[in-house]
Parts: structure tokens; C-alpha cells; sequence
């Protein structure tokens, strides 16, 4: 693609994304007239610009939305939102051709008459009269500033004859009828035209039947367009214009015009009559003339073009040509000239920035540069192009010259150029690292540092070149709200805040898309409509605000709205339909729990889906996309009030700053960005690792802190544990081959005694033989003959001796070296085992050493709102390093988020902070949890007096203290036991003992501290270890916990505390101490007073349940008022409602409100539970509907006020509670 | 050597201006609005402007009317160059001060036409 249309392409697309804004501006107020100016005057340039590049169609569709734009400004034309639909739609049909330009490098082949034809329809205004045709000539399309001028003479000043009314309709009555058989009669007009003219033949290659079918279409359109010959001019003159390229001369016209109406005749038949035929030739001659005249008009208005034969490519580009020299030009350096001679003159500086701003490119980067390139003198332009004029005296030399001192260059140059700098971040991270063992003194330790320094300038400097302003990911935004707004009919204001925050590219492209879709959601679920925030109480314009601000070395994005909030209860459903959580589940959960699952895939909780949003890309994408780059998304929402996302990315994604940790001898990377500090904990040290439910946790400045063992996370510990079996068995095989080469050995040397023996035996034998033989023959010698004989016999006998001898010693010696080898096996396999053995116990030492080692190492890290440790065995430095993407197989771990050379070459994971979080479990919520319940505790209140005890262990455990009737120390030798139960008798009656450590066992005697649980006639002892304390401090439960007996922990008096479920020991004395509660039959039974308690706090519904039990009541519980009132549904009756006033969804009053709206229990008293308990909230509470209002912690008061409520009640047959409140 | 001004807030027109105008040996300065093209005019004089009218900042008019005010301003030969082509545009053009008016789009042989014709070639 060329320099020049490439140039055109960004230059349009950057006008284009601020039209886009400027008109959303426009629209909410059309007065502007700078706005509007400024709109039309890039539309005007689009056009303008669109004409040397010979674009006709896209000139046309520029000219036509300008021409409206033109009426707009002259006040002619009112700014509707209709209008200003319309003019988008243009610079969207721009926006489409564009793109197909770029693309093909050539403007594609289309029609937009239509849209055209809308936008004149516009210009005219509704009431315009069907001959409001224009007088624009086609190379000059300029708005016509006198409409009422060209209305008065119609076509009159290009001579042309117009169609009466009659005649128009006319041809499009038989046009009409000749439309089915489209295809013959296209068919029949190109036999005659060639028939007419062969030469024509040429003209028309390729499929004949596609051809004709695009005649038919033409012709159709500008016989409908008749009527409006606006809405068909610049049609008819485009066509005009490019049947110049095919050479197609003035007086062929009549040649097709010849054969048009002969086609016509042949079809028609005897209808062809005169009138029609007259018709059509006025309706033809008309439609050849306007193209003749667009041909002429142009070559009019070029005077130099005027003498060249039509045939010349006016319609081509102009500037074609042009810069093919422009082009060679370069190539050839012609410009360089010139140059030189400026820079002596007083406009040098400007004159040849703006040159080298203009050649660079050209010479650089010969290739189109659509893509958005950093180029920071656009925005502000047109920041400043917006601004007014009087302001700009001083802006404007300052504005002129950021744009005279800015390049653009191709992304792909800038990406390469990261790519070179991450590999010698590398490089340089190596070198560090080899000087680093070395003497401080060395040599290389100067330069090594001072390219440490380059290379980290450079870093930054390249990033910075990628840096882009958060804003250009939000050009977009205010065009889609504002259509959003007109589809949906609600009312939206979009403010964005920090704009200018600037963020790699590569994270801008990534996270433009995510948030759109947000920006969506919000304004598609979130907002109301008018009606309905006006009935809310809201003003009944809706607002999305977007705020990107830095903080520490990322940035955050807030996505915020004011609408209705999340639906939870639709959110529950659509958990239980998808199967991500059972209702028992959802029951425990919080409500920003609960939200979270809005992230999970395929949850769209949109009622229908409309064209805005549920398409099924639901936030789950978005999810993905976010962490994909590293960041992480979070959501509140409270209902009613509005919703809330929080999306935190790192800056860029290249390199980071990582953490580098070690656990089981592996180094891994935590990036920095999510470690929040680093903490070694020791027993001694006052941040200590306890143990709560088997869990570790971190008490780090008075909160506990998750603990996640990176060991045990990665199963590190399993593979030593695997390599010290190993080492076990190989050790064992080792004292196995022992065994077998010492018995070996041993049956060798028995072997080489035997042998031994043998070899003696053998060789005596055979002396003794020799000698005997000797002597024989001595003898016989002797005997028989002379002495000498006897001699030479004696010899060869010795001989004969030492042969054996000498056999006999070798046989010797072959065994002692065969004994000697397997003695060296069996040493060296002894050997082995040693080893072995000392390796395994090494390593099981460590790994005995490992849990209760005194010292820890624990990274606390952030995710989202959740934070937690990671313990690990040792901290080393922080690098910068370059992220490198996890391999295939490795993708599926959600530990590792990528890899790294680190640099001593050797190659470790990044962790994935997400990911272990939310592998490690509940931890993503558990910080949340931990907030919501605080909120639900410490809203109320407040501090409590609690129980400090001990009971098996060093635990500390708590108790409220408010449900204890009395401590106790009893002599254990005062008690007995009976059916296994331990009992003492206690103020007259049989009192059982409930050890509160299940492991706890009784002493035979001794003094045993106790608890003492009290109901009017029945008492139940907790026998504890030891009484510790009794304090008051705030409730905040930090871990809730699911263990029988146990509510959570929670840190209190500075300790982490367990706190004791008093309920479920009671059960444990009396399993009928609640009555049936704990059948919790919905059944009404006899004889018991079912009561209702609704309270959002667990800890209050564990808490005042046991109470009202033990006060005779049957106890049911609700979360919610939703869930209360489906009890309703249900068609469950009760004696009375107790309802906390503080609650997420439906509040207490609303909840009164309801029930007393309702004929099924409007007559069931109702006491409301609160830790407020002025007079007004009094006053408040029985107007709702409540006939009671009790302090949530005055037991007795509740108790009491039960009682009377439902005798009132009772008494006064339900009357009205406001005719109680008047009492 | 003369200088010619060209004055176009479209990167694309000043292209192509240039290339024409360099091929008819002149020396191009450029300024991307009006604002920009008095200041360049005020540092030196050129010998011609192409003016667009439609610009941010200053409009080609104005632009028109401060240099015809500036001493010396009387001098460089103004083509005023747009796609705005009724009558009441060019008057206006020419009764500010321009020599000659220019369409939109233009070529190598208008400009050549149009220079020769106000004394520039």
C-alpha cells in the first residue's frame, strides 16, 4: 500500500475516533457551535482529502453526511437524536470502507445511495418537497448553503429535462412489472446492445449473469429514487464517473439507451405503449445526461483537464500517479537539496522538522501504518483543536511544535525493539550475576554496573515508547453508551477520570475489549430505567464511571455504576442451575461471595438477552482476559446503591519485577506486584504461625493470615518423600547384593579351603607317589645297576614335583583374587548402603526438622482482596525479569503464570499468585468473608464480654459470656457416673458433664472447673481446663469453621481465639435442650411456640437460637427476608417473627412492611432486633409494623419481650400494630 | 528559489501540494492550521501560501485578513484553496485578500494553470 493512502487511512481513522466523541458531545448540546464546527470541518476534510485520492464512494457518503452536518450548523436542520443517529452511521459506513481500503487498497465496489439517500432526506428536513433537488456539481460537492435557491430551478442550470410526475410513476409501475424477470431482460439487453455495438463486448468480462443482475439493481434504484432525485444523484454521477474508466463515450448513451427501450418494447409487448415509452426515454435521458454532466462538470472545474479527451482518469485517482513520484522522488534523494539550502533561513527549524516529519516515514517504513501508532501529537491536537480560539494564543506555537517533533513508527518496529531489550535485560542479569561471586575489586565491576544502568534506561525508554494513554482504549465508550442509551431508552451519563493515564499498548489492546463489554453491562443490567430510578428515589439520569489511576507499579481501573446492583437472588438460581454450588452451599456463603460467581463461565443473569449484552460473552471472558495479562478483577455490589469493578493490571507485561524464592531446593518467581511484604516468623518472633484447625495461619499485627505451604501446594514434599523411598529401596537392594556377595564370598572361601585341601591332598599325594616311585626306582636302580643311574631318576622326580607345587600355588592365587573381588563388591555395596542410610536419614531429618522448624519464611501476598502467605524456605533477591509464556504442557497448572531465564541461566517458574489462591481453596474469599462478617458483627457493635478458657491444648477458646449461668470448680471425687455419663449433683438436681475437648478425660479427683449452662429446672457443666480470663473486646470472627462445636476464630485480647458453639455441648447434655428445634420439622407441633428468627449474621442465629430455645421456643432460622417470606410461600405459620433490622437485601422494615401487606401473617407479632435502640428507631420500627423492638443484646429483654408481645397479640387478636404503637 | 506556504490541516494534502510544488521548484514550508501559517509568515515572508479555509485553530480567512494586515503581508501571492466553491465563498476569499481560488481536488496542471496565471512561474 502506498505512503500517501496509508497516511489518509490513520489520518481519517484518528478523525474519525474523535468525531465519534465530539458528536456524543454535540448531541447533549446541540448549541455548541465550536463542537459542531469541529465535526464538520474533519468531516469536511475526509472529504476534501478523499478527492485526491479519487474515493469516490467514500467522498460521496463524507459528502453527504456533511452536507447534513452543514444544515445543522446553519440552523436549518434540528439536532435530533435521530440525526445525530444517522451522521454515525455514515462515519460508520466511512469507518467500513475504510477498512476495506485498507485491506484491499482499493475502494470496494458497493452502493450506498441508500444511506445517502437518508442523509439528504435529512439535510432537506422531513417537510422537504420532492424537488429539493441539489445544484453541487460533482467535483465540487460543497454543501449548498442556499437550499431555497436550488429548490426554486431544479436541474435547471445543468440543462436537464425532468420526468413529469406522471412519467415518473409510470416507469416505475412497468418497472415494476418487469422486475420478476429481471434476469431475461437483462439477458435480452445485452444480446441487443451487442448486437448494436460488438465493441461493447469488451467491455464486459466475467460472469455475464452476475452483471446483469447489477444492472437490474442500479436500474431499480434510480427508478425508485425517482421521486427524490437527491437521494439517486451521487449514485447516477458515480456511475457516471467510472463508466469513464471504461471508456464508455458520450454518444454511447444513446447506443444503450437504443437498447434499453427496444429490450423494453420486446418485453412489454403491446403495454409498451407511446406514454410509457415517451416515459422512459425522459426518465433515460434524463439518468444518461446527469452521468454525461457528472463526467463534464468535473472536467469543468479542472481547466487543465478540460482539453484531454473524457477518456483521461479524472475519476482515478489524481494523486495515483503523483506519488508514485513522490515515491521515486525520495528514492532519488531530489528533496535533499532543498533542504540544505533552508536550514541558512529563518523558517529552517520548522520547515525541516516538518519535512523529516514527513520523509522519515516514507523512508523508514514504506508500509501502511493503520494500527495506532504512538504518536503523542495527536491527541493532544486535538485536545487543543477543541479548545476555544481566544485560548490559544500562547498553546498554539507550543501545540505545532509536539507535532512537528513526532514520528510515527510501525508498531512491529517498537515490539522488536522490546523483544532486543528483554534479551539483553537477560544478558545484563547474567553478567551481574557472574561478577557478583567475585571480588569486589574486579575489573569488570565498573562497567558491568554502568551497563547495568544503561540497560535499565533503556528499558525504561522503550517502554515508555509503548506507553499509551488509557484514554484511547475509551475513545470508543461514549459513542457506545450514547447508542446504548437510545436503544434501551435510558438516560446515562459516562464520566471518565484519568484519562491520560498511560499503560503499555499491549495491555491497552487487551483490556479494550473487557472493558467495553463492562461498560456494557453496566449500562445494559446495571442502570434502571428513568421510571424506575425515579421511583428508587435516584435521579433519573444513570451514571457508568470509569477512573484508571496508578498505584505502585500498576494501575487500576474502576468501572463503576449507580444502578440497581446485582440481583442475588437470580444470581442464586443460576448458581444452582449451573451446578457451581448447592443450596446448602449458598447458605454459608456471603453475599460478595456470591457475586463472585457472576466470573464463573456461561453466567449471564440477564432476564432476556438483548442486543446490548447476554450474548453469551459474560464476565467470565472478561475474567479471563484480565488475568490472562496478570491482573485481577473485583466486584462490589450493594443492592440498589450500584456496583462496582476494580481491575488492577501491571503496567506492562514484559518484565516485571519478580520475587525470587526458593522452597525443596527450587527457585521460583513471585511477581512483585503481588506481594505486599515479607515476614519471618519465628516461635520466638512476635508474628508466630498458629495452628488453627489444622491450618496454619500467620498472627501478623493483630490479623490472622492464611498460610499456604508452597511445599506442600507444589507436592515438593512428595517428591522427597518419593527420592527417600527410593534411596530406602536402592539401599535395601544394596544390603541385599551385601548379603549375596558375602555369602558368595564365604562360599568361595570355603570353596578355596576345599580347594585348598584338595590342591595339598593332591599334590602330597603326589609327592608321595613321586617318592615311592623314586624310591621303586631307586631301589630298582640300585637293584639292578650302577649308582650314576640312580642320580639322573631323582632329578626328573623333582622336577615332577615342582610342576605340582607350582600348580598347586596358582590355583591358590586365582581364588585369593576371586575372594578378593567380592569382597570389594561386598565393600563397596556396604559402602552404598552407608550412604544410603545417611541420605535418608538426612532427608528425613529435614523433612522432621521442616514443621517444626523455628524459622519461616512467609511472602504475604494480595489477590484481589484477599490476602495470604506463602510459606517458603528461603527469600533471595528481587529481578527483573523477562516473562517468558508457560509451555503447552505446562498451561494447565494454574500455579505458574509463566517462566523465566534467571541469571545464572538457569530456567524457574513464575507463580501465579491467582492461581494459588484459588487452589489453595477458599482462600480467594475467605478475606471477604472474614469482612462481611466483621461488618455484620462489628456493625452492631460492639464490644461483648467473653470467657476465656482452656480446654485441651494450649487453644485458647471463648465462650459469650452472656450465655453462661455460673462458674463452677467441683471435686471431682463428688461425682458419678451413670449410663457412661459423668454427673454431679448440683443444687438439687443431676447436672451431666460435658467435657469441651472431646479428648478431655476425666480426673478421678481433684477440682475440676466448669461452666455452668442453666435452664429454669435442668443444668449442664462444660468441664474446661482452666479458666483463663474474662474480656471485653470486639467480636470480629476471622475464620469461620465448620468443626462441631466451634463457631470460628477470631483474634481476641491480641490472641487468636477458637469461639465455642454453647449449642452443640448442650445438645450433647440434653439432646432435647432445644426441644425439636433440631428436627426443625416446619410442622407445627403441639404444645411448642414456633418463632422465626431472621438475622443475616450467623453468629446471632447461633447465638439467640440456643437462647429462645432454651425459652421454650421452636426456633427456625432465615438468612434473608427473601428467604423468610419464601417460608411464607411455603405456607408456614408462626407465633412470631424476630428480624434483625440490618440486613443485605431487604431490610427489617421492608421485611415488617411486607409482612403486614400480606393477609397470611399479617396478624403474627413481630419483634424487631437491633443494635441501635433510640427512640426514634423505636418509633420507626412500629410503624413498619413491628410490635416490639428489643437492643440485640439484652437476652432478658428479648426474652421477656417475647413473651409479652405474643400475650398482647394474643389479647389483642392481632390487632393493628399501629394501634399498639399507639398504646 | 521561492517559497510556497502550504497551509492544510490534512496531512495527505500537504503531501501532495508539496510534491507538486517541489516539482515546480519551489521550496515548501508547511503549517498544519492557520495559527502555525502566521507564524511561519511572520518569520519570513513567502513568495506564495496555499491556503485551506476549513482549519482548526484559524481558519483560512482569517489567516488571510492578519497577513494582509501584517507590514508586508500584502506581498506573498495567496491561492486559496477549498472545496467551499459558491460564488459567495470565492467573493469572500478574493474580497480578504486572495489572488487566486483553487478547487479541491487539485492537481499538478491546475496549480501550474492557476500560478502562472497570478505571475508565480
Amino acid at each position: 500500500m502506498d505512503d500517501l493512502l496509508s497516511e489518509f487511512l490513520t489520518e481519517t481513522s484518528e478523525a474519525l475516533a474523535v468525531l465519534d466523541v465530539e458528536l456524543v458531545k454535540f448531541e447533549q448540546d446541540p448549541s455548541d457551535s465550536e463542537i459542531l464546527g469541529n465535526i464538520f470541518r474533519l468531516v469536511h476534510t475526509i472529504k476534501g482529502t478523499c478527492g485526491f485520492l479519487g474515493l469516490p464512494r467514500l467522498e460521496s457518503v463524507a459528502h453527504a453526511g456533511e452536507n447534513v452536518l452543514g444544515k445543522f450548523r446553519d440552523g436549518v436542520v434540528d439536532v435530533t437524536p435521530e440525526a445525530v443517529t444517522l451522521i454515525l452511521k455514515c462515519l460508520d459506513t466511512i469507518r467500513e470502507l475504510l477498512g476495506e481500503l485498507e485491506e484491499s487498497g482499493e475502494e470496494p465496489e458497493g452502493d450506498d445511495s441508500a444511506l445517502i439517500a437518508e442523509l439528504n432526506a435529512m439535510a432537506d428536513g422531513e417537510t422537504a418537497p420532492v424537488e429539493a433537488a441539489p445544484d453541487e456539481a460533482e467535483a465540487a460537492p460543497e454543501a449548498a448553503p442556499a437550499p431555497e435557491e436550488a429548490a426554486s430551478e431544479p436541474f435547471a442550470d445543468s440543462g436537464l429535462v425532468l420526468p413529469t410526475a406522471d412519467e415518473i410513476k409510470l416507469v416505475q409501475d412497468t418497472f415494476k412489472l418487469a422486475e420478476p424477470n429481471a434476469a431475461g431482460i437483462a439477458e435480452m439487453f445485452y444480446n441487443r446492445l451487442f448486437e448494436i455495438k460488438p465493441d461493447f463486448k469488451d467491455l464486459f468480462k466475467g460472469d455475464m449473469k452476475a452483471q446483469g443482475e447489477h444492472l437490474m439493481a442500479m436500474l431499480k434504484t434510480a427508478v425508485e429514487g425517482l421521486d427524490d432525485l437527491d437521494s439517486i444523484t451521487f449514485a447516477v454521477e458515480d456511475l457516471g464517473r467510472r463508466h469513464v474508466d471504461y471508456d464508455v463515450k458520450e454518444e454511447d448513451y444513446a447506443i444503450v439507451g437504443e437498447a434499453l427501450l427496444w429490450t423494453l418494447g420486446k418485453g412489454f409487448g403491446d403495454d409498451f405503449t407511446d406514454d410509457v415509452k415517451s416515459a422512459w426515454t425522459t426518465v433515460y435521458t434524463l439518468l444518461a445526461n446527469m452521468m454525461i454532466n457528472a463526467v463534464n462538470d468535473a472536467g469543468d472545474q479542472a481547466p487543465a483537464e478540460a482539453a484531454a479527451p473524457p477518456t483521461n482518469d479524472f475519476g482515478a485517482p489524481v494523486a495515483q500517479d503523483l506519488l508514485d513520484e513522490v515515491m521515486a522522488a525520495e528514492a532519488n534523494g531530489i528533496k535533499a537539496a532543498p533542504e540544505v539550502q533552508l536550514k541558512t533561513e529563518m523558517a529552517a527549524e520548522k520547515a525541516q522538522e516538518s519535512q523529516s516529519d514527513e520523509s522519515k516515514p516514507a523512508e523508514a517504513n514504506a508500509e501502511a501504518t493503520q494500527e495506532k501508532v504512538m504518536d503523542e501529537s495527536n491527541v493532544p491536537t486535538q485536545a487543543e483543536e477543541m479548545e476555544p480560539a481566544n485560548k490559544e494564543e500562547s498553546k498554539a506555537p507550543k501545540e505545532s511544535a509536539v507535532a512537528q517533533s513526532s514520528i510515527r513508527v510501525h508498531v512491529d518496529v517498537l515490539e522488536d525493539l522490546m523483544t532486543q531489550v528483554s534479551e539483553l535485560v537477560l544478558t545484563r542479569n547474567a553478567l551481574l550475576q557472574l561478577v557478583r561471586g567475585r571480588d569486589k575489586d574486579d575489573e569488570l565491576t565498573t562497567p558491568l554496573q554502568r551497563l547495568s544502568h544503561i540497560t535499565s534506561d533503556l528499558q525504561e525508554g522503550v517502554m515508555k515508547t509503548r506507553m499509551q494513554p488509557i484514554g484511547n482504549a475509551w475513545a470508543k465508550l461514549p459513542r457506545i453508551v450514547r447508542d446504548l442509551s437510545v436503544e434501551s431508552g435510558k438516560q446515562i451519563d459516562l464520566e471518565m477520570l484519568g484519562a491520560d493515564t498511560e499503560l503499555d499498548r499491549q495491555v491497552l489492546e487487551l483490556i479494550k475489549d473487557p472493558l467495553t463489554h463492562m461498560v456494557r453491562n453496566s449500562a445494559d443490567h446495571g442502570l434502571e430505567l428513568p421510571a424506575e430510578r425515579v421511583e428508587a428515589g435516584k435521579p433519573e439520569r444513570g451514571s457508568i464511571k470509569l477512573n484508571a489511576f496508578h498505584q505502585g507499579g500498576h494501575i487500576i481501573i474502576e468501572v463503576s455504576d449507580d444502578g440497581k446492583g446485582l440481583n442475588m437472588a437470580r444470581i442464586r438460581e443460576k448458581c444452582i442451575e449451573n451446578g457451581v454450588a448447592t443450596d446448602a452451599e449458598l447458605e454459608n456463603m456471603t453475599d460478595q461471595q456470591i457475586q463472585q460467581f457472576i466470573f464463573a463461565a456461561g453466567f449471564s443473569t440477564a432476564e432476556k438477552v438483548t442486543s446490548i449484552s447476554g450474548r453469551g460473552v459474560g464476565m467470565d471472558v472478561v475474567r479471563t482476559n484480565i488475568e490472562k495479562i496478570g491482573g485481577t478483577i473485583e466486584l462490589k455490589s450493594v443492592a440498589g446503591k450500584g456496583s462496582t469493578f476494580t481491575i488492577k493490571i501491571p503496567l506492562t507485561l514484559a518484565i516485571v519485577s519478580a520475587l525470587i524464592v526458593e522452597c525443596s531446593k527450587q527457585r521460583f518467581a513471585i511477581p512483585q506486584i503481588s506481594v505486599l511484604e515479607l515476614v519471618r516468623a519465628s516461635a520466638r518472633s512476635e508474628n508466630a504461625v498458629e495452628m488453627i484447625n489444622k491450618s496454619p495461619v500467620l498472627r501478623l499485627r493483630n490479623r490472622l493470615l492464611p498460610l499456604v505451604s508452597l511445599k506442600k501446594l507444589l507436592e515438593l514434599d512428595k517428591d522427597e518423600e518419593q527420592t527417600a523411598a527410593e534411596i530406602e529401596k536402592a539401599a535395601e537392594a544394596a544390603a541385599e547384593k551385601a548379603a549375596a556377595a558375602k555369602a558368595a564370598a564365604e562360599k568361595a572361601a570355603s570353596v578355596k579351603a576345599a580347594a585348598d585341601k584338595a590342591a595339598k591332598e593332591k599334590a602330597e599325594s603326589e609327592k608321595a607317589e613321586a617318592e615311592k616311585a623314586a624310591n621303586e626306582k631307586a631301589e630298582a636302580a640300585e637293584a639292578a645297576a650302577e649308582k650314576a643311574a640312580g642320580e639322573d631318576a631323582t632329578e626328573e622326580d623333582r622336577a615332577q614335583a615342582e610342576k605340582a607345587e607350582a600348580e598347586k600355588a596358582e590355583a591358590a592365587k586365582e581364588l585369593a583374587e576371586k575372594v578378593k573381588a567380592a569382597k570389594e563388591l561386598a565393600d563397596e555395596v556396604a559402602a552404598d548402603k552407608a550412604k544410603a542410610d545417611k541420605e535418608a536419614t538426612a532427608k528425613s531429618l529435614s523433612a522432621l526438622d521442616e514443621p517444626s522448624d523455628d524459622e519461616m519464611f512467609i511472602v504475604v501476598t494480595q489477590v484481589g482482596t484477599s490476602t495470604f502467605g506463602i510459606i517458603v524456605d528461603q527469600v533471595f533477591d528481587t529481578e527483573e525479569i523477562v516473562v517468558k509464556p508457560v509451555s503447552p504442557i505446562l498451561r494447565d497448572i494454574s500455579f505458574y503464570s509463566g517462566n523465566t531465564i534467571l541469571g545464572d541461566g538457569s530456567v524457574i517458574m513464575i507463580l501465579d499468585p491467582n492461581g494459588i489462591a484459588s487452589a489453595a481453596g477458599q482462600l480467594d474469599t475467605e478475606e471477604e468473608q472474614e469482612e462481611t462478617t466483621a461488618q455484620a458483627v462489628g456493625q452492631e457493635g460492639e464490644i461483648m464480654s467473653l470467657l476465656i478458657f482452656r480446654a485441651g491444648g494450649n487453644d485458647r477458646k471463648a465462650v459469650p459470656l452472656a450465655l453462661i449461668a455460673r462458674l463452677e470448680e467441683i471435686d471431682m471425687a463428688d461425682t458419678e457416673t451413670s449410663h457412661g455419663q459423668v454427673m454431679v449433683q448440683y443444687r438439687g438436681h443431676l447436672m451431666p458433664l460435658i467435657p469441651c475437648d472431646p479428648g478431655h478425660e476425666f480426673k478421678a479427683e481433684g477440682r475440676q472447673p466448669i461452666l455452668v449452662f442453666t435452664d429454669s429446672d435442668r443444668s449442664l457443666g462444660l468441664a474446661v481446663d482452666e479458666i483463663l480470663d474474662i474480656v471485653e473486646d470486639k467480636l470480629k470472627i476471622e475464620l469461620a469453621s465448620d468443626a462441631p462445636g466451634l463457631i470460628g476464630s477470631a483474634v481476641i485480647d491480641g490472641q487468636a481465639t477458637d469461639l465455642i458453639d454453647a449449642g452443640y455441648f448442650l445438645t450433647q447434655g440434653f439432646p432435647d435442650w432445644f426441644g425439636t428445634a433440631s428436627q426443625g420439622a416446619f410442622q407445627k407441633k403441639d404444645g411448642t411456640r414456633r418463632a422465626l428468627l431472621v438475622d443475616d449474621s450467623p453468629f446471632f442465629r447461633n447465638l439467640l437460637s440456643p437462647l429462645l430455645s432454651v425459652a421454650g421456643w421452636e426456633v427456625i432460622t432465615a438468612e434473608t427476608a427473601d428467604e423468610a417470606l419464601k417460608m411464607r410461600e411455603l405456607g408456614n405459620t408462626f407465633d412470631v417473627i424476630i428480624s434483625d433490622i440490618e440486613m443485605p437485601g431487604m431490610d427489617g422494615f421492608e421485611f415488617a412492611a411486607d409482612v403486614r401487606g400480606d393477609p397470611r401473617w399479617k396478624d403474627t407479632p413481630m419483634v424487631a432486633l437491633s443494635g441501635h435502640s433510640s427512640d426514634d428507631d423505636f418509633q420507626k420500627g412500629r410503624e413498619a409494623g413491628f410490635n416490639d423492638y428489643v437492643a440485640k443484646y439484652d437476652r432478658e429483654a428479648l426474652v421477656s419481650g417475647l413473651a409479652q408481645t405474643v400475650a398482647g397479640a394474643a389479647r389483642g387478636n392481632g390487632a393493628p400494630p399501629v394501634a399498639e404503637a399507639a398504646e | 528559489m521561492k517559497t510556497c506556504l502550504v497551509v492544510d490541516d490534512s496531512k495527505v494534502i500537504r503531501m501532495v501540494a508539496r510534491k507538486i510544488l517541489e516539482d515546480l521548484e519551489f521550496q515548501v514550508v508547511e503549517a498544519v492550521d492557520g495559527r502555525e501559517a502566521l507564524e511561519a509568515c511572520k518569520k519570513k515572508f513567502p513568495e506564495a501560501v496555499l491556503l485551506d479555509w476549513n482549519m482548526p485553530v484559524m481558519d483560512g480567512l482569517e489567516v488571510l485578513r492578519e497577513l494582509r494586515i501584517l507590514p508586508g503581508g500584502d506581498a506573498p501571492v495567496v491561492v486559496f484553496c477549498t472545496t467551499e466553491n459558491d460564488m459567495n465563498h470565492i467573493q469572500q476569499a478574493i474580497e480578504a485578500g486572495a489572488n487566486e481560488y483553487i478547487m479541491k481536488p487539485f492537481d499538478s496542471e491546475i496549480i501550474q494553470a492557476k500560478f502562472a496565471q497570478v505571475g508565480l512561474l
